[in-house]
């Protein structure tokens, strides 16, 4: 953690409101991606975003030093689950209604990098990878989520959603199970290589 | 082929490595002799990098705060004004409950009350015992046990007599009220002599009660024996129903005190249950 980070959590800590935005306007992205990638619409994840700021404010007194991005993402999260509890709902939205699904099209990119039709194929992927993790269970998601789009360790996980080492392992090898195989219904999306792994397993089984 | 999801943890985890050295060495060993084992290792690497090339989503407005998102804004069965207004009406219904189930109840209108630290003999009865000469007693009927007869005290009572002599006298006041009722006899039934032991018992009170209260006067009393007949007779005269105090003129709330009382303590209980149901849902919900 940066020295500037750590003195506007200590000015926030004070009260200062300006410098605990700050903060905010640091990890927002960050912070609404998760929530996207959990709640997979746009206007609910903008609002667990916020929410998850307000409630990080409330409680700064709990930050105990250490990783402040997964002292927020653990915020966001089980702010998330406490939506999904109480919603207690299964996301079924096709991905290409999706709101919002647009934004999996990717920042523009410069003249030296693939054709448009390239790109074209590179953001259906991703909806369809989006739409893979929808189809998954919220614990499986949250592991898988934290896991392979935050980067977060098996421990880190474990003690953001308050679960064991056991259990962040068992949710997130079966989630990669279930999207490698969902994403078998997308075999033209696929890369190449990709799609020559899947036919190959198939063959031999 | 379907493998066992502990195969499925053991190649998640050797993705990640998370294994220990022992193990990753031992499922090393296996890839290299497994082929199947290695075309599902690579399907999960590349699910994964697919997983992790997605692009960091850009938040569709700022999230900053301002002071006005800090205040709660809760619905109102979740705000300390509510918890404060439940509990102010627990405390209320509290008292008003406690009022009325611990209130003395009147006794009923012709019954003698009590005498009150004053002195004044507050009683209902009809005739005062020393002034009214002797009555016939009414004929008691087994059917009607309520109907006791109007007794009058034994002409050998002693109104200044000591109240351990009083005390001691109740069970001889008890059997000269029965003898002194000649009517009792009269209508006796077959049952005459359950009738007369009802009389009997039903007379004894009323003479004693007076005796009694006669005893207490003279306890309260400052000076011993400056009582005299025309005192009694005043104290033992009816009191109008408007002298009477104020808890004896409400017979109708009366009549349920208890009901009410009860009714107003499950009431106070109840609110408290709310105020304290709502400054748990609110912290929880903080």
């Amino acid at each position: 953690m940066g020295s500037n980070e750590q003195s506007l959590i200590q000015e926030a800590l004070r009260g200062n409101l300006d410098a605990f935005n700050a903060l905010v306007l640091s990890y927002q992205d960050r912070v609404f991606t998760v929530t996207y990638r959990i709640m997979n619409d746009e206007a609910s994840a903008a609002d667990m975003a916020q929410d998850s700021f307000i409630m990080a404010y409330r409680r700064l007194s709990t930050y105990r030093g250490g990783s402040f991005r997964a002292w927020l993402l653990r915020i966001a999260t089980n702010t998330c689950y406490d939506e999904l509890r109480r919603r207690k709902r299964r996301p079924a939205t096709s991905f290409e209604e999706m709101p919002g699904a647009e934004q999996d099209d990717g920042p523009p990119l410069p003249d030296n990098l693939p054709s448009p039709e390239q790109v074209a194929q590179q953001n259906e992927l991703n909806r369809a990878i989006q739409g893979c993790i929808e189809a998954l269970g919220e614990d499986q998601r949250i592991a898988l989520v934290l896991s392979d789009i935050e980067g977060l360790n098996y421990q880190e996980i474990a003690e953001l959603v308050g679960t064991k080492v056991g259990t962040v392992k068992s949710r997130l090898s079966r989630a990669r199970v279930q999207v490698r195989d969902c994403l078998q219904t997308f075999q033209e999306l696929l890369p190449a290589s990709y799609r020559l792994n899947i036919t190959d397993q198939k063959q031999s089984e | 082929m379907e493998r066992p999801s502990s195969n499925y943890e053991e190649l998640s985890a050797y993705l990640d490595g998370a294994l220990s050295e022992a193990e990753r060495s031992a499922f090393e060993a296996r890839l290299n002799n497994d082929p199947a084992l290695q075309g599902e290792l690579d399907s999960l690497r590349q699910t994964v990098r697919l997983i992790n090339q997605l692009p960091l989503r850009t938040a569709p407005r700022d999230f900053t705060i301002t002071r006005a998102m800090l205040r709660r804004t809760l619905p109102f069965h979740l705000t300390a004004t509510f918890s404060m207004l439940s509990s102010a009406a627990a405390v209320f219904l509290l008292l008003f409950g406690a009022y009325f189930l611990f209130q003395e109840e009147a006794p009923p209108a012709n019954e003698p009350l009590f005498t009150n630290r004053q002195g004044s003999v507050i009683t209902t009865a009809p005739a005062p015992v020393a002034a009214q000469p002797t009555m016939a007693a009414q004929p008691i009927t087994a059917a009607s046990p309520t109907a006791l007869p109007t007794m009058t005290a034994a002409p050998s009572l002693d109104p200044f007599a000591d109240t351990a002599e009083t005390t001691q006298q109740e069970p001889n006041l008890a059997m000269e009220s029965a003898a002194a009722e000649e009517d009792l006899d009269q209508g006796a039934s077959a049952d005459g002599q359950d009738e007369r032991e009802i009389g009997t018992t039903t007379g004894a009170p009323t003479s004693v009660v007076v005796a009694t209260e006669a005893a207490q006067f003279r306890l309260y009393s400052s000076t011993p024996g400056e009582l005299d007949d025309s005192t009694m007779m005043q104290q033992q005269a009816p009191v109008p129903q408007d002298a009477l105090p104020a808890q004896t003129r409400l017979p109708d709330l009366r009549r349920g005190p208890n009901l009410l009382g009860l009714g107003a303590l499950g009431a106070a209980g109840l609110c408290l249950l709310l105020a304290l149901l709502s400054t748990l849902l609110r912290r929880r919900r903080l």
